[in-house]
């Protein structure tokens, strides 16, 4: 009878140490801190992952913060410019809980922060911004575009007062989006479009500009080939001539007075043709004979004869 | 107390108690057992003792820990290439509230595009990624999900707030570079865990509004070039041709000299030897192709009249030789 009692009673004593233990103690994960309170009053700060404990439950309680880093999603909110030019505006923060005792006192829990550090990143951001142009938010000359100075002046501002109110760590600070009222939004499409069709209309002009220079350099190129061919084709003709000339006057030179002859006779062989017609005198050396009889002691002389011809060309009745 | 029960009951009491302390034995094997784990080939365990880390790194296999509550193995999936799509940017994309944020991106020269891009990403350190971050959602996966979301729009609408509108619409490539780069070092700011693998552009164009206008630029551009090409096609055509009237030029020129040259030397042989025959008898010959010469003349040509000079008087008799006829008609 002992017996049994002395078996079962180790395992009660089992169940209860281990109802104790589960009173006492708490295990402190990765990342996690413990604020604990006895009686709502602050007692310590557990900051070690792993086993720990303290005085039963209503006694002393275990408050758990998340350290993990987490993220502020903000609703858009409208800002106006230095240029007043509205702008809407979502910026989002990550954050983590820096000094727990502080952000334990001020806002107990991770679900409350998430508001605050929204509405505390709102306000910076539109003191921020309104110092700012658009051209100085945006801008494809990256010395202009201020994007990110702008994120890091919020995210100062914002980690200053999330650290002195909030015991928050603001890690990181980013602008999401940014985007145009509707109003605004449809004049950008019409400078957009009216931009385009700039755009269109010079590409459209260059493409015409230089069509016409290229035409205008192949017309000078084409001259200039063409000229170029006329003037060597006179040097080569010019050239042919004077050997033409020189072979002539070397062949002359040995007798003149004969070429001339000759010539002359060609020319009337070639001048007076069929429908020519030729008055002749009877003076002539041809009819010398026809007239006064034969007289072969008088002489030929060629320039008479040529005046008797020329002269008879001349009374041609054409 | 034996005394007072009943023998049955007291054997129920002692049986119950056999049972209790057989049952306990076996639960406490169960208990032990139950620390037995094993992590796939596609997995990374992390051991948790109390939840601290004792081991971030534990190999594939089975392995053994504590039973709870003392440790906890977390299973990572590694290397897992996930995939997630952007379309904060695009045009299908719902705005964020009523106050109608539209869903495009500002170019730097104050545009406004459509982007929609998949973004990939491993898990690199997994004990950064299990217990680093947190978004409110149901599991880690999630939660990385969430914050990865939110810090790519960040980082493309900063990519795209220095590029000008043209760059952006041609130079992807560009696009992807930066926005990696600066998503990696967000991701890495926070101690995410995360590592990004790959970044797509799944579409990329103006809104639908002003699509056609930048269509209009792109047809201007070919006309451009076209253009151009035209204008290149002329100039080829006329310079073919002009080389080749010039070299027809040259051909005629060299022809030309051929022809003169070869002319007088065969002209001036003609006349050398002629005069050597005219040299040997000077008369005779005079007289011989003198009256060649007119015979052919008178022959050739169509009248002649021979008027009588010996009176001096111009004309006396006219005395038709041939072609009376020709005469008579005139």
């Amino acid at each position: 009878m002992k017996k049994r009692t002395k078996l079962l009673a180790p395992i009660v004593l089992m169940f209860l140490l281990a109802g104790g233990f589960q009173l006492c103690s708490f295990t402190v994960s990765e990342n996690e801190c413990v604020i604990v309170t006895r009686f709502g009053k602050h007692v310590r700060t557990i900051d070690e992952p792993g086993l720990h404990f303290k005085q039963p439950g209503f006694i002393e309680t275990a408050n758990f913060l998340d350290r993990k880093v987490h993220i502020v999603k903000n609703l858009p909110i409208t800002l106006l410019l230095h240029d007043k030019l509205p702008i809407i505006v979502v910026c989002d923060a990550c954050w983590r809980i820096s000094d727990p005792e502080r952000f334990f006192q001020r806002l107990r829990d991770v679900r409350n922060a998430s508001g605050k550090i929204g509405d505390m990143l709102n306000s910076q951001l539109g003191s921020v911004l309104g110092n700012y142009d658009l051209d100085n938010i945006i801008n494809v000359d990256e010395e202009k575009a201020k994007l990110p100075e702008i994120e890091a002046k919020v995210a100062s501002k914002a980690k200053e007062q999330a650290s002195s109110e909030y015991g928050i760590e603001v890690v990181q600070v980013g602008i999401r989006r940014l985007a145009y009222p509707s109003i605004v939004e449809q004049s950008v499409y019409s400078r957009m479009r009216a931009e385009r069709e700039k755009e269109a209309k010079k590409h459209r002009a260059e493409g015409a500009e230089d069509a016409v220079k290229i035409q205008a350099q192949t017309d000078l190129e084409v001259s200039k080939i063409m000229a170029e061919a006329y003037r060597d084709a006179q040097i080569l003709k010019g050239t042919a001539d004077k050997e033409a000339m020189r072979i002539y006057a070397e062949a002359h030179g040995r007798d003149p007075e004969f070429y001339e002859f000759l010539r002359s006779l060609d020319i009337y062989k070639e001048t007076l043709q069929k429908n020519a017609t030729l008055v002749l005198s009877t003076d002539s050396d041809l009819f010398r004979y026809l007239g006064g009889g034969l007289d072969g002691s008088e002489s030929v002389d060629s320039p008479e004869t040529t005046g008797d011809v020329q002269r008879g060309r001349e009374e041609d009745g054409e | 107390m034996s005394r007072l029960l009943p023998i049955q009951l007291r054997s129920a009491i002692r049986d119950t108690g056999n049972l209790l302390l057989w049952l306990t034995a076996v639960l406490v094997i169960l208990y032990v057992l139950s620390g037995l784990y094993s992590v796939a080939n596609n997995e990374i365990g992390v051991l948790l003792r109390f939840g601290k880390v004792i081991d971030p790194n534990v190999a594939p296999g089975i392995h053994y820990a504590l039973p709870w509550p003392v440790d906890r193995v977390h299973k990572v999936p590694m290397p897992k290439v996930e995939k997630i799509s952007i379309a904060d940017f695009s045009q299908g994309h719902a705005p964020i509230t009523q106050m109608g944020v539209g869903s495009y991106a500002i170019t730097g020269d104050n545009n406004l595009v459509n982007l929609e891009c998949v973004i990939q990403y491993e898990i690199s350190d997994p004990e950064d990624y299990l217990f680093n971050l947190e978004a409110g959602m149901e599991d880690v996966e999630a939660t990385a999900r969430s914050f990865l979301r939110e810090m790519a729009c960040i980082s493309i609408l900063h990519c795209l707030g220095r590029m000008n509108v043209d760059d952006v619409l041609t130079s992807w490539e560009q696009i992807v570079t930066d926005v990696r780069k600066n998503l990696q070092f967000r991701l890495d700011d926070i101690e995410s865990g995360l590592s990004i693998t790959f970044v797509e552009i799944k579409g990329l164009q103006p809104p639908s509004k002003v699509q056609r206008y930048f269509d209009g630029v792109t047809s201007a551009k070919h006309d451009k070039r076209r253009a151009i090409s035209d204008a290149e096609s002329y100039r080829n055509e006329r310079t073919l041709a002009a080389r080749g009237q010039a070299a027809r030029t040259s051909a005629a020129a060299d022809a030309y000299r051929n022809e003169t040259v070869h002319a007088a030397e065969g002209d001036a042989r003609r006349f050398l030897s002629r005069l050597s025959e005219y040299h040997r008898d000077r008369e005779g010959t005079r007289q011989r192709l003198y009256l060649e010469a007119v015979r052919e003349v008178l022959g050739a040509v169509g009248q002649s009249y021979v008027v009588d000079a010996s009176d001096g008087r111009q004309p006396a008799t006219i005395k038709l030789l041939q072609g009376t006829r020709d005469a008579r008609d005139r």
